[in-house]
């Protein structure tokens, strides 16, 4: 009881599957001749079912197959010769409505009986085909792509795949490839580093790394590379995938841009510098110039005022020695000419001493008050310059270098005396300014054009007959030495005011 | 040596130069020999002198000797001034200079010579007197 109703389950289990099975499932007789189908069957290649029953099994083949497969049975009959028995392959089917497309065929010979019949389970293979084919175009594409794919193992971090591109850039074939990992094309990494670097990767930290790179070439040599490294599966693997351009050109060209510009820069470089050093050397030559007039303009100074004094001592001396009965006041006269003109000639030269090397101050409290009119008084102030002198009560004293300063005071006093040739006012006087004093010499004579006024301070800068221009020059030496200041002011046809701080005594 | 006089005739020399020394030993050494000297220690002080020659009509000058460089007026702008209003009177100048720049200005001014300090006085009498002679 209990093994008929075992038997008729499997019965009716076995109807279900054979009807219910997504592969159509059809057995045919030793020749060629459908016995039973399933319903996947009619569906798959359109015909109804008692269409197909009692046919000849190459109705669902396309030429030439059709016309062949009485002859494989044949074969098979006579020699056992399995080609397809359970093997199972790929073949490709016919539709009734002409079309043909891509199967998978599993035949299996069964025994029902004394009978022997065979057994075909066809799963259609159009989608997978075209996946396959996909998958082909698209490794096709990859390992044909001029950019270097390289798959590895993201724990062994051994090579898995890698593209055609890479493998003649490297020099290396696929089998010695999957025995190398990343580390050993890129040898500026340790295995730990390279580790480190893709962590954050695998961690899920990071969708993309990107790394710029020297590969090294089986035989040694190297090229510069970008990568971009992701993580994806191959064959269910979790793996790395990283994308290599070759970037040697590149690089090449950009070393040789960046070389180009720092060419050009030094190129721009040595034409400033060169500009720089003409410019210098131009410099130094006005430099020298002007060291030549300067000298020019001294020795011709000191020529005009040498030789006045001489011309008066030689013209003395002529006479001395030359006058009929000169009387003895007139050789008195002349000697004592000699002895003045001579002195003249010393001043100059000491006044060109004063000027090469001015003694350091040796300040002490002098009275300037009476020390200006010892100055004034020995200045040979003709009549018709009226003299005053305007000193406050109590004037403290100052703090200068006694002989200095009167060189100082007398240069500005004879200066004040020669503006005016047709008499005039010197007003001296002296204020006090908090801890200093303040002494001007001021004149009501010619005056000081704008133009000379920047001048007027330079050595030999003059515009008198006698002199050489010293005086000025001199007198603003002393008063820095004094640390003290001297600042001038004037007015051309009316006069000129010149001013000399120096610090009290405290 | 003193150089000896051809003429009898008193000639009147104009001495200009603004250092006093100068004028005073020129017009004792002049004076000593025989001329008669005026002296002038500006431009325009000596052209006072000429101006007052001139209005008196007799004792003009005969020569006269000009330091170049003077205050205001130097001796070639006087000289200048001096050819309006006596066109023949000789001049020499006297120069403490050694350029020839003021050189050329004077002997473009109608100076006979321009002769240098310290003056040679030798050299200088035996001018003076070839110049008035002539």
């Amino acid at each position: 009881m209990n093994e008929l109703k075992d038997t008729e389950l499997l019965l009716k289990t076995l109807e279900a599957i054979h009807d219910g099975a997504v592969d159509a499932i059809l057995t045919i007789t030793e020749w060629g001749i459908i016995e039973t189908v399933n319903s996947s069957t009619e569906s798959l290649f359109g015909y109804s079912r008692s269409e197909l029953i009692g046919s000849n099994v190459s109705m669902l083949m396309p030429s030439p197959y059709r016309d062949e497969h009485d002859a494989y049975l044949e074969s098979y009959r006579n020699t056992g010769l399995k080609r397809i028995i359970g093997i199972g392959r790929e073949v490709v089917a016919q539709r009734k409505d002409g079309t043909i497309f891509p199967m998978h065929l599993a035949v299996s010979e069964v025994n029902v009986g004394e009978r022997r019949v065979f057994a075909g389970f066809i799963r259609d293979h159009t989608d997978l085909k075209k996946y396959e084919e996909q998958q082909a175009s698209l490794g096709r594409i990859i390992e044909d792509s001029l950019n270097e794919v390289f798959i590895f193992d993201s724990e062994t971090l051994y090579f898995i795949q890698v593209n055609r591109g890479a493998r003649q850039n490297l020099g290396y074939t696929l089998q010695e490839l999957n025995k190398l990992t990343p580390v050993d094309i890129k040898p500026e990494y340790t295995l730990d580093q390279f580790r480190a670097w893709i962590r954050p990767l695998l961690a899920g930290e990071m969708e993309k790394l990107e790394l710029s790179a020297v590969h090294v070439r089986k035989d040694g040599t190297t090229y510069d590379v970008d990568i971009n490294l992701q993580v994806s599966t191959y064959l269910s693997k979790p793996v790395l995938v990283a994308i290599a351009l070759d970037v040697t050109q590149r690089r090449i060209a950009e070393r040789l841009l960046k070389r180009q510009q720092e060419e050009m820069q030094d190129e721009l470089k040595r034409q400033v510098e060169a500009r720089t050093a003409e410019l210098r050397q131009a410099q130094s030559e006005l430099v020298l110039n002007e060291k030549f007039s300067m000298l020019g303009k001294v020795s011709g100074g000191i020529a005009h005022e040498i030789r006045n004094p001489l011309n008066a001592v030689k013209t003395s001396a002529y006479f001395l020695l030359n006058a009929k009965n000169p009387s003895p006041e007139k050789i008195r006269e002349h000697l004592e000419r000699i002895d003045r003109q001579v002195s003249i000639a010393d001043n100059v030269i000491t006044a060109l001493s004063d000027v090469a090397k001015l003694p350091e101050a040796e300040r002490s409290p002098i009275s300037i008050e009476s020390l200006i009119r010892d100055v004034v008084a020995s200045a040979n102030i003709e009549a018709n310059i009226q003299k005053v002198f305007k000193f406050p009560d109590k004037l403290p004293h100052v703090m200068a270098d006694e002989h200095q300063i009167a060189i100082a005071f007398r240069n500005l006093v004879r200066n004040a005396r020669d503006a005016m040739p047709d008499g005039g006012t010197l007003l001296i006087e002296a204020r006090v300014e908090g801890d200093r004093v303040v002494i001007s010499v001021i004149d009501t004579g010619v005056g000081i054009s704008e133009e000379n006024l920047q001048k007027v301070m330079d050595p030999l800068f003059s515009t008198k007959a006698r002199g050489m221009g010293l005086g000025l020059s001199i007198t603003q030496a002393i008063v820095e030495k004094n640390l003290g200041s001297l600042e001038v002011e004037s007015n051309e046809g009316k006069g000129s005011s010149f001013h000399i701080t120096l610090k009290s005594e405290s | 040596m003193i150089v000896s006089r051809m003429s009898d005739k008193l000639h009147r020399i104009l001495i200009v130069d603004d250092d006093v020394d100068i004028l005073a030993n020129l017009s004792d050494i002049l004076g000593d020999i025989g001329y008669e000297t005026v002296t002038a220690s500006s431009g325009p002080k000596a052209l006072e002198k000429i101006d007052e020659t001139n209005v008196s009509g007799d004792c003009r000058f005969d020569l006269c000797l000009v330091d170049f460089k003077m205050p205001g007026m130097d001796g070639v702008e006087l000289l200048e001034l001096i050819r309006s209003k006596q066109p023949k009177l000789p001049a020499i100048m006297i120069t403490a200079y050694a350029g020839d720049d003021g050189d050329r200005r004077a002997l473009a001014a109608g100076t006979l010579e321009v002769m240098k300090k310290p003056v040679d006085i030798k050299a200088l009498l035996g001018m003076i007197d070839e110049a008035i002679s002539s």
